[in-house]
């Protein structure tokens, strides 16, 4: 008898890159990719922060390493009433701003009211108008000394005293949320039209009442929408610019931003001490993304479109169909009737003019004459156009990805990268203006002067906004869906592009609605960053509010800004409504398959 | 007979061409701006092109620059902003050993580090006011800021207007209707450099205390406001633009009391010029006579004794002022926003 030898073979070592492998998932190879790509737009303006927020500020450039802009921008009792003021100011906005846009939200997707296309359209209207103008268009109506409604009320009633005087933080509020409320219907719309409404139907066959089911069953499931939408307009009220230098410097009622408008505004900026202030606000940004995603984190339970299929399905109002209607246009006529009819009438005369009443002024178009025949305004709306557009793609791109990878792929880390993506917010876009001019003066990348340095500049103030829309629809959407492709063999692209991108239409075209007309109207970040040949519509609007036109000249480039925005926004809405059909229409045809 | 004949003709023929030469010649130079200096032009022309940081609005600076370029040749890159905009601009540019800007023309030039700027020795500097001219002539001034107040004649009287700054105190009635803005440290500094530091200071709280002013963004949105009646009284403004809004219809007129502030906006050359010889012709360009008249169709105010003003008596009543000039480098002004800011925005 023989041995029989079955020589073990030696098993060969897997090769490096299988080694990396098999420790790196490819969840971690997205999470690091955006990090870094987030990280490029981000580290210049956040590190230029905290270089000029720690140096002496020489006034020829940071100096030695100090805490002197600390104590020159916290060193007052009178810090706490401003950051009170603050506080109010932000919070009421954030409040009203999403009474509102919450309800043209509600109405708009959930219910059968008429009218329903007609406010979409108005609300996207009232987004684009510059926020200088929203607030010159209130003063203009409700100034006590020359606001053309307290005019005819005094005229109507012999009363000495107007009826309301847009100079007081209830008027700077109002001011604000008149202007904003769009930004949290963009937000909470799509996430009301992705609501299954089988939810609340199994509530109420349990015996809820219409109210319980509301507190009970769908405040909750919209959590992450309304957190979202409630944190992006605190924050936005925070870091608000307009309405507070227009409105709330002669209410001498000063707030965060008016500090930072004192400090970067003198004959000598002083950026150490503005960029002290916002240090704070970076603060108060983290700080709201953090209890953000800890009241956010079981994003399962919020996810109300499953593998199980879906049919959002209107709500019938039944007699209250026109009472919702009549409401509802009674709110736009006021947010966004007023200011719009003292833009239009005033662009028509060169001095004051109440609307509708006689004026010594005469009826004119030399203001529109003088705009459309103003120097680089042709080049200036195209130059402001294509950077929009060019924003807006590469943002929605960018943090969409991003979001996904926070919310999928590596929940666990993802909060650094949502923290990350978000904390540009915090800083005011002067500051943002200011250092990537500087970063990319010092790198060897040739871009000044160009273009691409006023996309570099956008991209980073924007993404903060795409960031928060993304996470907010991704949340909507249940995991077992993109397992179910992946199940079928499908890759990551192939799940994003067949999948995800389907359910997310409503919510991308927001985003990039919102951030082209955010960037198509940019100014504080421009002023540093405009070139020969690189003129954009915000820098054209403040030199003719700082160094010629008049208060009409100032309205007609206002409505001149809005008008093909309307057609644009017309176009999207139409392109949006294509979309969602065709994709609910596979969807039903699948599911009767 | 003939060859004579034809002699005499070339020579007649020679003697023309001769005279018309010559006087195309000296039209070539009558025609020749005073501000072209011909021993630089051609190297400047091979230079191409000269950057100009501007706080002009385009609807005045390109036209103005368009003179200039048809004279020269050279393309003018023009860009607008703010002075606290461009003088940070200019500031990080430096930082980053980056060197954009040939020539700057804002209120604020003189508080440029002095290292920043050329010495340069304008011919057309000979013509201005000797107070528009930097002593280190690393500026010179391009048109005059006169500051003085200003009121709405709809709400106002004229003979209620105060005649002299103390005055001011007297009009309690006027407490929150009255408007400055926001960044007038150097008309503050002219009020205490005429009243002295102590007493200065203590008129203007006492104003403040009566009137309580209110601070606004902007000259112009001053301007305007009180043109439109938001506010009845303009503590102080420009005088150039207190006037425009009155020319387009507005309520509106200055009047005068002593002191009269002056400031300049000037023009100064980058020391680092990336096109040095084009700079010093649109400096030069800059405080021209063709370039003051032009500026003063849109009402700003010469530096020069040879422009007439728009419309021509607005100076009439300021040269019976005492006239406070005031030009403050960056240190001094630091110290002044902060001494304004505590007076008029008290925390």
């Amino acid at each position: 008898m023989t041995a029989i030898s079955h020589p073990i073979k030696a098993t060969p070592r897997p090769s490096l890159s299988a080694r990396m492998g098999s420790r790196v998932s490819p969840a971690t190879i997205w999470l690091v990719v955006c990090a870094i790509i987030c990280g490029w737009f981000v580290i210049v303006p956040v590190g230029a922060l905290f270089f000029t927020a720690f140096t002496e500020d020489t006034g020829f450039g940071p100096g030695p390493f100090s805490l002197s802009n600390f104590v020159e921008a916290y060193g007052h009792w009178s810090i706490l009433k401003v950051f009170g003021n603050s506080l109010i100011f932000a919070g009421g906005t954030a409040v009203l701003t999403f009474l509102m846009g919450g309800a043209v939200a509600f109405v708009v997707e959930r219910t059968n009211a008429p009218g329903r296309e007609i406010f979409h359209s108005l609300a996207l209207i009232s987004f684009a108008l510059p926020g200088l103008l929203i607030a010159m268009a209130w003063t203009l109506t409700l100034s006590p000394n020359i606001g053309w409604f307290n005019q005819l009320f005094k005229d109507l009633t012999g009363s000495k005293e107007p009826l309301l005087n847009i100079y007081t933080m209830l008027g700077m509020i109002w001011a604000l949320s008149s202007h904003y409320f769009p930004l949290a219907y963009l937000l909470l719309g799509p996430a009301l039209r992705m609501l299954d409404v089988r939810m609340e139907e199994a509530a109420t066959m349990s015996g809820a009442r219409s109210l319980q089911t509301m507190f009970r069953v769908t405040l909750p499931i919209l959590r992450p929408a309304i957190f979202s939408t409630i944190l992006l307009l605190f924050v936005r009220g925070v870091e608000s610019f307009e309405v507070p230098r227009l409105i709330g410097n002669p209410a001498r009622i000063n707030v965060f931003t008016t500090e930072v408008q004192r400090a970067t505004s003198q004959s000598t900026p002083e950026f150490g001490v503005a960029s002290a202030l916002s240090m704070s606000l970076l603060g108060i940004c983290i700080l709201a993304v953090f209890f953000y995603r800890r009241a956010t984190r079981n994003a399962e339970a919020y996810a109300t479109i499953t593998g199980k299929g879906y049919k959002p399905v209107p709500l019938e109002l039944g007699n209250l169909r026109w009472p919702v209607t009549i409401a509802l246009s009674l709110m736009f006529a006021l947010a966004l009737g007023l200011p719009l009819l003292t833009l239009i009438w005033q662009s028509f005369f060169r001095n004051l003019a109440t609307p509708f009443m006689a004026t010594t002024s005469p009826f004119t178009l030399t203001n529109y004459s003088f705009v459309l025949h103003y120097p680089i305004f042709v080049e200036a709306v195209q130059t402001s156009v294509l950077l929009a557009a060019m924003a807006a793609t590469f943002v929605v791109l960018l943090t969409f990805v991003a979001a996904w990878v926070t919310q999928r792929a590596a929940p666990r880390g993802g909060w650094v990268l949502d923290a990350l993506a978000f904390s540009p917010i915090a800083i005011p876009s002067v500051i943002i203006g200011a250092s990537v001019l500087f970063a990319y003066l010092m790198l060897p990348i040739p871009v000044y002067n160009t273009i691409w340095i006023l996309l570099i500049a956008y991209v980073t103030l924007y993404m903060p906004y795409g960031m928060r829309f993304a996470t907010s629809g991704i949340t909507q959407i249940h995991k077992e869906l993109e397992e179910a492709a992946a199940v079928s063999g499908a890759g990551i692209v192939q799940m994003f592009i067949r999948v995800l991108l389907p359910l997310l239409a409503p919510i991308i075209i927001a985003a990039w609605l919102y951030v082209f007309v955010l960037a198509v109207r940019e100014l504080s970040a421009s002023v540093f960053l405009v070139g020969p040949g690189t003129h954009v519509l915000g820098t054209i609007s403040l030199t003719m509010w700082e160094e010629g036109g008049s208060y009409g000249a100032v309205c007609a480039l206002g409505v001149i800004q809005i008008t093909p925005l309307i057609v644009i926004v017309a176009g999207l809405r139409w392109f949006e409504r294509r979309v969602s059909a065709r994709f609910r229409g596979e969807g039903t045809q699948s599911e009767v398959a | 007979m003939a060859n004579r004949t034809l002699g005499i003709l070339r020579a007649c023929a020679a003697a023309i061409a001769c005279i018309a030469g010559l006087g195309a010649s000296a039209l070539a130079q009558t025609a020749t701006p005073s501000w072209l200096d011909r021993s630089i032009l051609e190297e400047a022309r091979k230079e191409g092109s000269v950057t100009v940081y501007s706080t002009t609005n385009e609807e005045e600076g390109l036209p103005l620059w368009k003179i200039f370029e048809d004279a020269t040749g050279l393309k003018v890159n023009y860009v607008r902003a703010s002075d606290s905009q461009l003088l940070a601009r200019v500031l990080i540019e430096n930082r980053a050993g980056q060197r954009s800007w040939d020539v700057m023309q804002t209120a604020n030039v003189n508080k440029i580090p002095p290292e920043f700027l050329l010495q340069a020795d304008l011919s057309e500097g000979k013509a201005l006011f000797p107070d528009a001219i930097a002593a280190d002539k690393r500026w010179y001034g391009v048109y005059s800021n006169y500051n003085s107040p200003a009121y709405n004649t709809k709400f106002v009287k004229a003979e209620d207007l105060p005649k002299t700054y103390e005055d001011f105190v007297k009009h309690k009635e006027w407490a929150g209707k009255v408007a400055i803005d926001a960044t007038d440290d150097a008309w503050m500094t002219g009020i205490l450099m005429h009243y002295g530091e102590e007493k200065g200071a203590q008129l203007l709280k006492d104003i403040i205390a009566a009137v309580q002013p209110v601070t606004i963004n902007g000259h112009l949105a001053v301007a305007r406001a009180v043109g439109s009646g938001e506010y009845w009284i303009g503590l102080n403004n420009y005088v150039n633009l207190t006037v425009n809004v009155k020319l387009n219809g507005g309520a509106t007129d200055f009047w005068t009391m002593d002191p009269v502030v002056l400031f300049f906006g000037q023009v100064g050359v980058a020391k680092l010029a990336p096109h040095p010889k084009a700079a010093l012709l649109a400096a030069n360009f800059s405080i021209s006579r063709e370039a003051q008249e032009f500026l003063a169709k849109f009402g700003r105010l010469p530096t020069r004794s040879d422009v007439t003003t728009n419309p021509p008596d607005v100076l009439d009543t300021i040269k019976t002022r005492k006239v406070v000039t005031v030009l403050l480098n960056t240190e001094e002004d630091r110290r002044r926003i902060k001494q304004f800011n505590d007076l008029f925005k008290p925390r």
